[in-house]
């Protein structure tokens, strides 16, 4: 049996010590999710229902919660027509996008989303979706459509498993609803 | 009364000549200021004449004595600076051992805010010069200011520090269940570097409107003034570190700049 006492998670650790230095007596501590700053969004998500892009990467079709984008472009084809060298540095990586306001890695979402065998066949994007705070963009073959995703409607994933990125799905909507901040972990 | 709390976990982003530029450009314009030096590393301390391993009383009174006597804690560790309208609570170095002593002790974390408000409205202006660590002074420092200002050294390596202190500003508002307005500023800029260049455009670009639109350059002068103990401003107005540094203080300073208006973390 081990001698050492299990420690907290970084950000328990950290929240517990900060609600000590912070109130006087345990009594005056408010009552607060006990979770991380990066995972309160995912779980408001969790406590009420959501807005929620649903776009299509080669048959798979994926939600985002609309808060996480920040803008839809058509493929910049043109732009991107002498690719930089990032793309030969990552194969995940389809160039850069930068048009004022964005300077935006363009991500192949096959190349995330999809199993090897199937990336090969995809087909060639049509928009980009600008996510998070602008630095990363996916690519996207279709937009399909604005729903609202009931929190009770999803089967959410307890564990991050191999694909960290997958919060949950939706049997009645037919998606995958993408967590931006995993995916990001991912992307850096 | 306003109270700026200057914090990075990083360490050399220019914290302290961020503390003294500002305070004795608000000394000089006549409003009393106060400065705090929360770094056990005593930086400031040193900067305005006083040894921080032999001064008998600093922070570290405050900390050993403010509940029984707050009057004679205040007292005795506030102390005049050369210069007029400036004042100082020194550090000490026995205040690196504060963690140790305190440990968790409930609300332990707000010493400071209370010592500040036995002041009342004597300083319309109080700065605090924040250690580079996460610990019960830093805690004490963000949990009292109403304003946070987060130099960063235009480098890459520093702006992987600014997320860090960004963390952990969210999480001590998680825990106070209020946000602290923040504004970030870039310092050390060198425009003849490409890197000094990419770095702030990548500040702006990932932090917009949290980041204030001017820089403080690189001067040589700043550590030229640091070794003689006299603020650039008061040395050389004209310097370029001391006009970049006025301008902050009018940004700060100027009503449509009202930092509660600034991102929340």
């Amino acid at each position: 049996m081990s001698k050492f006492k299990e420690i907290s998670s970084h950000d328990d650790a950290l929240s517990i010590y900060l609600d000590d230095m912070l109130y006087e007596s345990s009594a005056d501590i408010p009552k607060k999710p006990s979770i991380s700053v990066e995972e309160s969004v995912i779980e408001n998500w969790k406590a009420s229902p959501f807005q929620a892009l649903l776009f299509d990467v080669n048959g798979l079709q994926l939600a985002l919660h609309c808060q996480d984008v920040k803008a839809i472009l058509p493929w910049p084809e043109a732009e991107l027509a002498q690719r930089n060298e990032a793309q030969k540095l990552d194969e995940a990586v389809l160039g850069i996008y930068q048009q004022a306001p964005y300077q935006t890695t363009i991500i192949d979402a096959p190349y995330i989303f999809l199993p090897a065998e199937l990336r090969h066949n995809a087909d060639n994007a049509s928009f980009i979706i600008i996510i998070g705070d602008g630095q990363w963009a996916l690519s996207c073959h279709k937009i399909n459509a604005i729903i609202t995703l009931s929190p009770e409607d999803i089967k959410w994933r307890k564990n991050a498993g191999t694909r960290p990125w997958l919060s949950g799905t939706s049997v009645e909507k037919g998606c995958s609803i993408v967590n931006i901040d995993e995916l990001v972990k991912l992307l850096i | 009364m306003t109270i700026w709390a200057v914090a990075n976990q990083k360490g050399g982003v220019g914290k302290t000549t961020t503390v003294v530029s500002l305070a004795s450009l608000l000394a000089s314009k006549g409003q009393a200021t106060l400065i705090l030096d929360m770094d056990p590393h005593g930086s400031l301390t040193t900067y305005f004449g006083h040894d921080p391993d032999t001064i008998k009383s600093s922070i570290y009174t405050i900390f050993q004595k403010f509940e029984q006597s707050p009057n004679s804690a205040i007292f005795n560790t506030l102390k005049k600076t050369h210069y007029n309208n400036l004042y100082i609570m020194p550090a000490s170095s026995a205040m690196a051992t504060l963690d140790r002593q305190l440990g968790a002790q409930g609300g332990k974390g707000l010493i400071i805010k209370k010592t500040l408000k036995h002041l009342g409205d004597r300083f319309p202006n109080i700065i605090i010069d924040c250690p580079p660590m996460l610990g019960i002074l830093m805690i004490n420092a963000l949990a009292a200011c109403d304003q946070l200002l987060i130099p960063v050294q235009t480098e890459f390596l520093a702006l992987k520090g600014l997320e860090h202190m960004l963390h952990t500003l969210g999480m001590v508002n998680h825990s106070r269940q209020q946000s602290l307005p923040y504004l970030i500023i870039p310092t050390m800029f060198d425009r003849h570097t490409e890197s000094g260049l990419q770095s702030l455009q990548m500040l702006h670009d990932k932090y917009k409107e949290g980041v204030w639109d001017d820089v403080i350059p690189v001067d040589h002068q700043f550590r030229d003034v640091s070794k003689l103990g006299v603020p650039l401003p008061v040395h050389n107005k004209n310097a370029p570190g001391a006009i970049a540094y006025s301008g902050l203080l009018d940004y700060l300073q100027h009503p449509i700049n009202d930092l509660s208006k600034l991102p929340h973390v």
